[in-house]
């Protein structure tokens, strides 16, 4: 396949807009969009660490989450054709993230497997949290017991506005950026992200002497 | 100079604070405002905390594991290989690639069309009616009345009348003549498959027909070219009818003694003698008689039976 500059990328685009797009992310699109392999490759490598953590974070089962992945970039690749660069491509794939697993968690629900990311079980399958090498020990248990009680209290957060704090505090979204992504007013991105840390705040003092 | 904050107005913002959300101006005021607040700043603390709580088991739980995000990688593009090879197009292009299937579905559409041209012929040459198929006799059974399936005459329909007189019999020779003739008045009032009827044990009519067969044949010659006006059902359509005539011609030749007693009877009751000529018969005498010596005058008769 013939390189492409960004010049030409614009001239072929015709209507798209790539402004929230770089010139080497336009042209591996292009690429992936005419059917080259080796681009689409080079696409899901440079996003499957982020897909899939954000897939673990709001289904909390590591098959899943794989599982999700995947759905996730072939909708990428079956819906490129649709990207108009309006957004950057890492906050869209966020949306479609988001969208997918939104569709399980609700499947889940009918099913009523809704309870079965619980804390001990995410514990099981991932680990102890990190500490840090300068914390006394008294100060690691403490933080330990907190980060428990904020996770488990993450857990019972609505799908939501657990999706808000895990773009914000994990993925570092910006208030714009998580609007985009779950397709929503960046009021409504406040209003979630203030709720969902009352309920944490409300937990955490609840913990603290 | 900074703006005074106070604490309703700072817990508005402290959430874009730690966001890093708010504006310079905004963020300026607040954190003069954080500085002697200690209750709005432990709610700030708090905030950071949930955050780094957050952050800190989400870097616990990364997945660092090659394997796993390869399996992402490998999985993604053997489906997108397969979704592809799948597809039409592609399936068109494989059968291109090897040109002995190209053939081998050439000749298959040649074969199907040469069958499907042989279908209709055969079905074209079926439909059409021979006069020995099933279809054309049960095609006659259901149409009384035509030609080729003439009905007997009964009361329903009106007898055919011939247009040029009677049935001819002037080629006879003989003074005394019968014959049955069977024939069919078509639809059209022409005479068809006429034939005539002699019994095979009636062996002097046998002898007979052979002696005078040119004048018989004649005789069915001008019966053949006789016209009439057809059969009329009850609805008034024409119909082809079975029709049997007896042709007799009697040749009936007077005595002299009758005759006189005839004359005799017919002056005594008009008292007043006619001329000569030909004798006006009674009234209602069909029999034509002629004076002695004059040549018998013949009757013909043609009766349907």
């Amino acid at each position: 396949m013939q390189p492409l500059n960004a010049g030409e990328l614009v001239k072929n685009a015709g209507a798209i807009s790539w402004s929230e797009v770089d010139s080497r992310e336009a042209a591996l699109l292009e690429r992936c969009a005419a059917g080259d392999e080796s681009a689409c490759g080079e696409l899901v490598a440079a996003h499957q660490r982020m897909v899939y953590n954000l897939a673990l974070h709001l289904l909390g089962d590591r098959d899943e989450a794989l599982d999700l992945s995947q759905e996730v970039f072939l909708r990428v690749f079956r819906t490129l054709s649709s990207f108009r660069g309006h957004s950057a491509l890492r906050t869209w794939i966020y949306r479609i993230v988001v969208n997918q697993a939104r569709n399980r968690q609700r499947w889940w629900r009918r099913r009523h497997r809704s309870d079965q990311c619980s804390l001990d079980q995410h514990l099981k399958q991932f680990g102890d949290f990190a500490s840090k090498a300068d914390a006394s020990p008294d100060r690691v248990l403490a933080r330990k017991e907190s980060v428990e009680r904020i996770w488990r209290a993450l857990d019972k957060l609505p799908f939501d506005q657990r999706t808000a704090m895990v773009l914000r505090e994990i993925d570092g979204l910006r208030y714009d950026e998580i609007a985009f992504s779950l397709g929503i007013a960046v009021g409504t991105v406040k209003s979630r992200l203030t709720r969902a840390r009352q309920a944490l705040r409300a937990e955490l003092l609840g913990l603290q002497p | 100079m900074i703006p005074y904050l106070g604490c309703p107005a700072a817990r508005e913002m402290l959430q874009a604070f730690v966001d890093d959300e708010l504006p310079m101006t905004e963020q300026v005021a607040l954190e003069s405002h954080l500085r002697w607040c200690d209750t709005c700043s432990a709610h700030v603390e708090d905030l950071r905390l949930i955050g780094d709580s957050i952050r800190d088991r989400s870097a616990s739980v990364s997945v660092d594991d090659a394997r796993k995000l390869a399996a992402i990688q490998a999985g993604v593009l053997g489906r997108i290989r397969a979704e592809r090879e799948q597809a039409f197009p592609a399936r068109l292009r494989g059968l291109f690639e090897d040109f002995h299937l190209l053939w081998a579905g050439l000749g298959a559409s040649a074969a199907f069309t040469a069958c499907i041209f042989l279908t209709v012929g055969v079905l074209h040459a079926a439909s059409s009616e021979r006069p020995d198929s099933l279809a054309d006799v049960i095609h006659l059974l259901a149409n009384p009345g035509s030609d080729r399936n003439p009905v007997r005459l009964d009361g329903s329909i009106s007898a055919p009348r011939a247009l040029d007189g009677a049935l001819p019999l002037d080629q006879i020779s003989e003074d005394e003549a019968v014959y049955a003739l069977a024939a069919v008045v078509t639809q059209e009032g022409r005479v068809a498959n006429y034939e005539l009827l002699v019994l095979e044990h009636d062996g002097a009519r046998l002898r007979e027909a052979a002696a005078h067969a040119d004048e018989v044949s004649a005789m069915l010659d001008a019966v053949s070219q006789s016209r009439f006006e057809p059969a009329q059902a009850a609805g008034g359509a024409p119909v082809a009818v079975n029709m049997v005539w007896l042709l007799a011609r009697t040749t009936v030749k007077g005595t002299p003694h009758a005759l006189e007693r005839e004359m005799l009877q017919w002056r005594r009751s008009r008292l007043t003698p006619s001329g000569g000529g030909v004798y006006p018969g009674p009234p209602g005498a069909e029999i034509y008689t002629t004076p002695p010596g004059d040549k018998p005058r013949t009757a013909r008769r043609s009766t349907p039976v």
